[in-house]
C-alpha cells in the first residue's frame, strides 16, 4: 500500500509532472520550493490575524471603551489577550515562517545549486508540524476563558498558574503551540544546515557562497543553539500548569526569574533569527540593483559570526530591572554595546556597497533601502535601552514598544517584502507590477513611520506598555491626539497592505511571464528556469567565481553569473 | 556537460545522515543543558535539598547506570559487526541493547513506584519536580532510542540491512531485476531518494523492498542510532551524580 503510493510518486516525479496528484504536489509536497510557498502563505495568513489584533489594540488606545467595528469593546482582559497573541503571532507565526522557513527553503537550495533539501521528507514533516502549531494557537482563541494573556514573553508567575489570569487552556495551548513550532524549526534547521554543508554545487566554496545563504544559515544557527534551554523551560512551565509543580512559583519555592533567563537566552538570538534573513535578502538585492560588487564580503560574514557569538551573552539586558543580581547589569551592558559593533560594520559595508553604484530603485531595492533606514532608527534607539542607566527609565514604556517595532517591522516586513518581490519571478515565474509595488512601498514606509515614530515620544512621556485604557491616567491626557494620530496611521498602514495583496495575487495568475534572470543577477538561482522545475537544474551547476562580480571592466555584460566558466576556457584560447 | 556529484555529498567525508544526527544531538544537548543548568543553579542555592536527595537509592541508581553503560557497549558491538557484515550478530546485539534499555526503564519505574507509594510526587517540592522532570525527559529519550533500535532489529531479521547481492535478489515482483542500475546516487539523481533521518527511508523511485535509504544501506543507520544511544547514555551519566550523589 505505502510502497505503491511512493512508487506512484516516484514514477511521476521521474517521468512527467503533469500527472502528479494534486495532494502530492500541493499538500504533502517534498519539493523545497512548494514547502517554501506553503510557509509563505501560512505566514501571510497569520499576518492578517496579527494585523487584526493590532487594529483592535490601536482602536482601544485611541478611542477607549468604544466598540471597535467588527469586534466590540476591547475590555481590559481582552486587551491583555490581544497583546499576547499579537506579539506571539507576529514574531513566531509571521516572522519565523516567512523569513526563516520560506526564505531558507526557497533560497538556500537554489543558491547553492542543489536539487532539493538533503532531507526532503523531514522538510515536509517540519511544515506539517508547524501547521499543527498554528492550529493550536488559533484554537486557543476559542477555548473557555480565551487565549493566553501573559504577554508574548509568557512571564511567570502569571503564566505558571491559573489563579492569576483565570486562563488554563489558553496558556496550555500557547505553550504547546510554541513547543510544536520549536520542533518544526529544529527539523527545518537540521535540514538547512545539513543541506548547506553537504549539497553545495561543485566549485561553490565557502568563500563563494552568496551572502543571502550565509545569513540564512546564520539565522538557523542562532535559532538552533538558543532554543534548547527554552524548550526545557517550556516543559517546566507546562508542568507548572498541568502537574502542579512549582518551578516558577515562589510560594512553592520556585524561581520566576529562571524563566526570564531561559526565555531571553533564546529571545535575544531570536531577534537575530528574524533579523538575519531580512538582512540576507537586502544584502542580495543591493549589489544587483547597484551593479556593484558587494563591499566587504568576508568582513560581513565574520561580523555576522561575531554577532551570533555575542548574541548568546546579552540576554540579561532584558532584565535590568527584573530584580536579578544588579552586579550583572554592568557586564550585560557592555556585551550589549559590543554587539552593536558587528552590526554597525555590516551597515557600513552595505552603505559602501551602495556608494557610487548605478542604483536602480525598483521595488525590491526600495524595500532594501527602506529596511536600512528604518532599521537604523531601531538600532540607534536600542542604545538607550542597552545601557542599564537609561533602561531603568525607559523600561516597560512605549519607548520600548517603538524600539522593537522599529527593529521587528523592518526585519519582517521590509526585509520580507524585499525578498518576496526580488524572488517573486523565480518563485512564480511571473513579474509583479512595478507600479503597485512602488505604491505599496511608499504607503507602508510613510505610515509605518507615522505609526511608530510618535510612540517614542509617547513612551518617553511616560506611557507604559500593555495598558488597556490610557484614559485612566491623567498624565497620558496630553497624548490623546497623538494616540489618535498613531491609530489612524496604523489603520492606513494596515489598509495599505491591500495593494500588496492585489499585486501579489494578480501577478501570480496574470503577471507577465518572467525570464530566467530578469534582474541580471549572478547567483545560481537565476540560472534555473523561472519557476524552477522539480529538481531545479537541468544539469548540475558548476561554480567558477564569487557571487558579486558586477561591472567588471573586461566584460561586455555588467554581470558574470557564478556558473559562467572563465573567459579563457569559454573561448577556448590560451 | 559535466553531470556529476553536485547535488549532495560534495563535501565528502561525512554522510548527510550522520550530519543530521549530529545536529539533532546538538539541539538535544541544548535542551538538556538548559534543564540541567537550571537544576544546578537552583540546587546550589538550596543546600537543604540534600535531604530529599537522600531518599534516592544509590545502589539502584548505580545498577541502572551499569545497565545503560553495558547497553552502550552492546550497541558498539552491533556496529562493529556491521563492518563484518555479520547479520546474526548484529541482530543479537541490537536486541540485547534494546532489552537493556527496557530493563533500565523497568528499574526506573520501580523507583518511581517507590516514590509514589511514599507519597512523593512531582509537585511535592522543587527537588522532586526536577527529579521527575529530568529523569522523565531522559526516559522519553530512552524510549525513542529503543524504538529506533527495534526498528533496525526488524530490518535485520528480514535481511534488509544491505541490498541483495546480484543474482540472489529477494526483491519483490515488479522490481527491476539484478543488473539494472537501480539508483545511481553518484548521479544528479532524484532528490526524493535522499535519506530521511526520522523514519526508515523508502526508496521512492523504484518499487520493491526497502533496502536503501539515501542511497546507503540501512545498515549504515546502526551507526547513527548508536550515536544517539550513546548520547542518551551520556545524559544519564550527568543526571545520576547530580541527582543521586548530592545527598
Ligand atoms: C501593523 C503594524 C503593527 C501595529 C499597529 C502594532 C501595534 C502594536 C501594539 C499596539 C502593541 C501593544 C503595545 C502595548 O500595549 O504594550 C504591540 C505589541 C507588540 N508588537 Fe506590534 N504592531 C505591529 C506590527 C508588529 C510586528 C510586525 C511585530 C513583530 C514581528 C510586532 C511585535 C510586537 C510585539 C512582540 C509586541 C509586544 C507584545 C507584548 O507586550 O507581549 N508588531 N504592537
Ligand atoms: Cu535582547
Amino acid at each position: 500500500m505505502e510502497g505503491n503510493r511512493h512508487q506512484a510518486r516516484g514514477n511521476s516525479a521521474h517521468h512527467s509532472h503533469g500527472d502528479e496528484k494534486f495532494i502530492w504536489k500541493y499538500v504533502f509536497s517534498t519539493d523545497h520550493k512548494m514547502i517554501a510557498k506553503q510557509y509563505l502563505f501560512t505566514g501571510l495568513f497569520m499576518a492578517l490575524v496579527g494585523a487584526f489584533t493590532a487594529y483592535l489594540m490601536r482602536w482601544q488606545l485611541a478611542y477607549p471603551n468604544t466598540a471597535a467595528p467588527g469586534w466590540g469593546v476591547v475590555t481590559a482582559d481582552k486587551f491583555n489577550m490581544l497583546v499576547t497573541m499579537h506579539g506571539t503571532i507576529m514574531v513566531f507565526f509571521v516572522g519565523m515562517p516567512v523569513l526563516v522557513a520560506a526564505l531558507s527553503n526557497f533560497v538556500i537550495p537554489l543558491q547553492i545549486g542543489a536539487r532539493d533539501m538533503v532531507f526532503p521528507r523531514l522538510n515536509m514533516l517540519s511544515y506539517w508540524v508547524f501547521v499543527a502549531s498554528v492550529v493550536c494557537l488559533l484554537a486557543s482563541f476559542f477555548v473557555p476563558a480565551g487565549a493566553s494573556a501573559c504577554g508574548w514573553t509568557g512571564y511567570p508567575p502569571l503564566s505558571a498558574s491559573q489563579e492569576y489570569t483565570g486562563i488554563f487552556w489558553g496558556v496550555v495551548l500557547w505553550i504547546l503551540a510554541l513547543a510544536l513550532e520549536f520542533a518544526s524549526f529544529t527539523m527545518g534547521g537540521i535540514n538547512y544546515l545539513a543541506t548547506f554543508m553537504c549539497a553545495r554545487a561543485k566549485g561553490l566554496t565557502y568563500s563563494r557562497v552568496p551572502l543571502a545563504t550565509w545569513f540564512l544559515v546564520g539565522a538557523s544557527l542562532a535559532f538552533f543553539f538558543s532554543v534548547g534551554p527554552l524548550i526545557a523551560g517550556a516543559i517546566m512551565l507546562l508542568l507548572d500548569n498541568v502537574a502542579g509543580t512549582g518551578f516558577y512559583l515562589p510560594q512553592k519555592g520556585g524561581e520566576p526569574l529562571l524563566w526570564q533567563h531561559l526565555f531571553w537566552f533564546f529571545g535575544h538570538p531570536e531577534v537575530y533569527v528574524v533579523f538575519l534573513p531580512g538582512l540576507a535578502a537586502v544584502l542580495e538585492i543591493i549589489p544587483v540593483f547597484s551593479r556593484k560588487p558587494i563591499f566587504g564580503y568576508r568582513t560581513m560574514v565574520w561580523s555576522m559570526a561575531v554577532a551570533l557569538a555575542l548574541s548568546y551573552v546579552v540576554w540579561a539586558h532584558h532584565m535590568f530591572i527584573s530584580g536579578m543580581d544588579p552586579r550583572l547589569a554592568m557586564p550585560f551592558s557592555i556585551t550589549t554595546i559590543l554587539i552593536s559593533v558587528p552590526f554597525a560594520i555590516i551597515i557600513f559595508c552595505m552603505l559602501a556597497s551602495l556608494r557610487g553604484g548605478s542604483i536602480r530603485l525598483a521595488t525590491p531595492m526600495l524595500w532594501a533601502v527602506g529596511f536600512l533606514v528604518t532599521f537604523l532608527i531601531g538600532g540607534l534607539t536600542g542604545i538607550f535601552l542597552g545601557s542599564a542607566a537609561s533602561n531603568i527609565y525607559f523600561h516597560g514604556t512605549y519607548f520600548v514598544v517603538a524600539h522593537f517595532h522599529y527593529t521587528f517591522f523592518p526585519a519582517v516586513f521590509f526585509g520580507g517584502f524585499a525578498a518576496i518581490h526580488f524572488w517573486f519571478p523565480k518563485m512564480f515565474g511571473r513579474m509583479y507590477s512595478e507600479r503597485l509595488g512602488k505604491i505599496h512601498f511608499w504607503l507602508t514606509f510613510v505610515f509605518f513611520n507615522c505609526t511608530f515614530w510618535p510612540i517614542f515620544q509617547i513612551g518617553s512621556g511616560g506611557m507604559i506598555r500593555r495598558i488597556a485604557d490610557p484614559s485612566q491616567y491623567r498624565i497620558l491626557d496630553q497624548f490623546k491626539t497623538l494616540n489618535v494620530f498613531v491609530t489612524i496611521s496604523a489603520f492606513i498602514l494596515i489598509a495599505g497592505q491591500i495593494v500588496f495583496v492585489i499585486n501579489f495575487f494578480w501577478s501570480i495568475f496574470r503577471g507577465p511571464a518572467a525570464e530566467a534572470n530578469p534582474f541580471r543577477a549572478n547567483t545560481l538561482e537565476w540560472s534555473a528556469a523561472s519557476p524552477p522545475p522539480h529538481g531545479n537544474f537541468t544539469a548540475a551547476p558548476v561554480v567558477y567565481r564569487g557571487p558579486y562580480e558586477y561591472s567588471l571592466p573586461d566584460r561586455a555584460e555588467d554581470f558574470v553569473p557564478q556558473n559562467e566558466p572563465p573567459l579563457a576556457q569559454a573561448e577556448g584560447t590560451a | 556537460m559535466i553531470v556529476q556529484t553536485a547535488a549532495v555529498e560534495n563535501s565528502g567525508e561525512i554522510s548527510t545522515g550522520k550530519l543530521g544526527i549530529w545536529w539533532l544531538i546538538g539541539s538535544e544537548i541544548m535542551i538538556f543543558g538548559g534543564a540541567i543548568g537550571s537544576f544546578i543553579l537552583l540546587r546550589l542555592a538550596h543546600p537543604d535539598w540534600a535531604d530529599n536527595a537522600g531518599h534516592l537509592s544509590v545502589p539502584i541508581g548505580s545498577l541502572n547506570t551499569l545497565v545503560l553503560l553495558t547497553s552502550s557497549y552492546t550497541m558498539v558491538k552491533a556496529f562493529e559487526n556491521v563492518k563484518k557484515r555479520d547479520r546474526k550478530k548484529i541482530c543479537r546485539f541490537l536486541l540485547a541493547t534494546a532489552l537493556m534499555g527496557l530493563v533500565f526503564l523497568g528499574i526506573k519505574s520501580f523507583e518511581y513506584h517507590g516514590k509514589f507509594s511514599h507519597g512523593i510526587y512531582p509537585n511535592t517540592n522543587l527537588f522532586w519536580a526536577f527529579y521527575f522532570t529530568l529523569t522523565g525527559l531522559h526516559a522519553l529519550h530512552v524510549i525513542a532510542g529503543i524504538t529506533a533500535i527495534l526498528i533496525l532489529w526488524t530490518f535485520g531479521l528480514r535481511d534488509r540491512l544491505w541490498p541483495p547481492a546480484p543474482g540472489t535478489g529477494t526483491a519483490s515482483p515488479g522490481s527491476p531485476g539484478p543488473g539494472i542500475d537501480i539508483i545511481d546516487i553518484s548521479n544528479f539523481s532524484d532528490p526524493s531518494i535522499r535519506g530521511g533521518i526520522i523514519r526508515p527511508n523508502v526508496n521512492m523511485s523504484i518499487p520493491g523492498p526497502r533496502w536503501s535509504g539515501g542511497g546507503r544501506p540501512i545498515a549504515d543507520r546502526i551507526e547513527l542510532v548508536g550515536l544517539y544511544w550513546h548520547f542518551v547514555d551520556v545524559v544519564w551519566i550527568f543526571l545520576f551524580p547530580l541527582l543521586y550523589l548530592t545527598a
